[in-house]
């Protein structure tokens, strides 16, 4: 099932009527269902291409005539749908019917090089935030400086005009852009170096 | 939602049933689902300062092998505070450069500017002095402005004490006069009446006072006052008072029988009592009624006296 325009048409109407707003909220939803994949256990490499495929098959049930109430609870669904059937289709690529019962011990040094991810880092830090993204995530994620972190938040949101909660929201968006940078940047440079190597992914019930 | 709920799902300890009911709540609520991402944020940034400890740090570690993603966030997270850290020093270097080069930058302009600033800034210096002593010296005059202040008061009382002690030595003056002049008239009676007199050699007097107050009338009653004029008699000197409400300030005129005999004179107060003096030649008192009359700058009349002259 792929998404077509006609149906992607319908799933941003769904949306919103606004065509902007519409997209806005698309793409929110797509970077939550992304989430909903890493955190029941898909590999940073897959999530993003699951949460295109959720979306694609969502858009296809409404075009379809699929009579849907709440969409957000059944993009849900469709998620755990699909990464259902990801996990199934990988267990059988892996190992065959000898599934192991455990996930696998994640290795916290796979496939990473700590001075390209740092290159990829600053890379990224230079071309995708703004000046103003990039004093926000210095300034909110640094807890080591001498001033308490509460302290240093709020006089961070009093210099951008935002109360503590906004810039919470604000500095964890510029931080999930800047690390979907960087992971792409690092799985370009390890595909590079290793084509044939796959991450494992944990296969759960 | 709690925090605990949020740990329980971000460490794959929900059930499914309740996995699935928080997940479409999340997807729905965009505060709850950055909600969980913050707090997934935090804890993979304590994990990788080593912040984690006991039952947190176990239960951090269990869900690593669920949720294999997290590795690349702790990699991330590890990374992040590398940098900010850098930023951190970057940014203090900076700060300490800049306070410290703001001399330097006043003067790393051209050499127009860097004239123009040593010039400022002398004029400043000189502007400075100017004003201190422009100070000072406004200071000194008004010291001694006020020690003058002082002065002039002492002397004005002097000048009060000199005029009252004057004002008594011209009445006594005038007092001996009258007596003087009631001697002579005395000893001409005795003269005329056959007597003879030795000799004395002292020159006869040649002037009479006449002294014309204002003190006892009542109403608009004219005084008259008598004088005794001896054919010795060359000159009449009259002081002549002035009403106590009469409203001079400047000069008054007097006229004797209507001919102005003297204009411009200044009245004097003495104790309160406001008089003018005049001098004239015996020979413009006529002998019998002579009308005074003391006129102001504008015509009004401050006092009026009938004088009766007799001549032997």
């Amino acid at each position: 099932m792929s998404l077509t325009a006609s149906s992607f048409e319908v799933l941003l109407s769904r949306l919103d009527a606004d065509p902007s707003a519409a997209a806005a909220k698309y793409e929110t939803l797509r970077v939550k269902i992304a989430h909903l994949h890493r955190w029941r256990g898909c590999v940073e490499s897959h999530a993003d291409d699951l949460a295109d495929l959720t979306l694609d098959r969502v858009a296809a049930k409404l075009a379809g005539g699929e009579v849907v109430e709440n969409l957000n609870a059944f993009a849900a669904a469709v998620a755990r749908f699909v990464w259902l059937e990801h996990s199934r289709k990988n267990r059988v690529d892996a190992v065959g019917d000898d599934l192991p019962e455990t996930p696998v011990a994640p290795d916290l040094d796979f496939l990473d090089d700590p001075d390209e991810r740092m290159k990829c880092l600053r890379r990224c830090v230079a071309s995708t935030l703004s000046d103003d993204d990039r004093r926000i995530v210095v300034g909110y994620y640094d807890t080591d400086a001498d001033e308490k972190t509460k302290n240093a938040r709020k006089r961070l949101a009093d210099l951008f005009g935002l109360t503590l909660n906004a810039l919470k929201v604000r500095a964890c968006r510029v931080r999930m852009r800047l690390e979907q940078c960087i992971n792409d940047c690092v799985a370009g440079v390890t595909h590079r170096a290793s084509a044939n190597t796959k991450g494992q992914e944990v296969l759960t019930r | 939602m709690n925090q605990s709920d949020i740990d329980k799902y971000l460490l794959n300890e929900m059930p499914e049933t309740e996995r699935e009911q928080f997940e479409d709540q999340f997807v729905s609520d965009d505060a709850l689902f950055y909600e969980i991402a913050a707090r997934e944020n935090e804890l993979v940034d304590h994990y990788a300062s080593g912040e984690l400890s006991g039952d947190e740090l176990e239960r951090f570690d269990r869900s690593l092998a669920a949720a294999p993603a997290r590795r690349a966030k702790i990699a991330n997270a590890k990374m992040l505070r590398e940098f900010i850290a850098g930023e951190r020093t970057r940014n203090k270097t900076i700060t300490i450069a800049e306070r410290a080069g703001f001399f330097s930058k006043l003067f790393s302009f051209g050499p127009a500017l860097q004239f123009a600033s040593a010039a400022a800034i002398v004029l400043l210096v000189v502007v400075s002095i100017f004003l201190l002593t422009e100070n000072r010296r406004l200071n000194s005059l008004q010291q001694e402005l006020a020690a003058s202040r002082a002065h002039e008061s002492e002397l004005a009382a002097q000048i009060e004490t000199e005029r009252e002690t004057s004002g008594d030595l011209t009445a006594d003056l005038d007092r001996e006069r009258q007596r003087i002049q009631a001697l002579e008239v005395e000893i001409a009676k005795l003269r005329n009446a056959g007597e003879r007199l030795p000799v004395s050699g002292t020159p006869s007097p040649t002037i009479a006072t006449l002294v014309l107050s204002t003190v006892g009338i009542r109403g608009d009653a004219v005084p008259v006052k008598r004088l005794e004029l001896s054919t010795e008699v060359e000159r009449v000197s009259i002081v002549a008072g002035l009403r106590a409400d009469a409203a001079i300030t400047e000069s008054v005129s007097i006229k004797l029988n209507g001919e102005e005999v003297s204009r411009n004179l200044k009245p004097r107060i003495r104790r309160g009592e406001k008089s003018v003096g005049i001098t004239l030649p015996a020979v413009k008192l006529k002998t019998g009624r002579n009308d005074l009359t003391i006129e102001d700058s504008k015509g009004g009349v401050s006092a009026s006296y009938i004088i009766t002259v007799t001549r032997p």
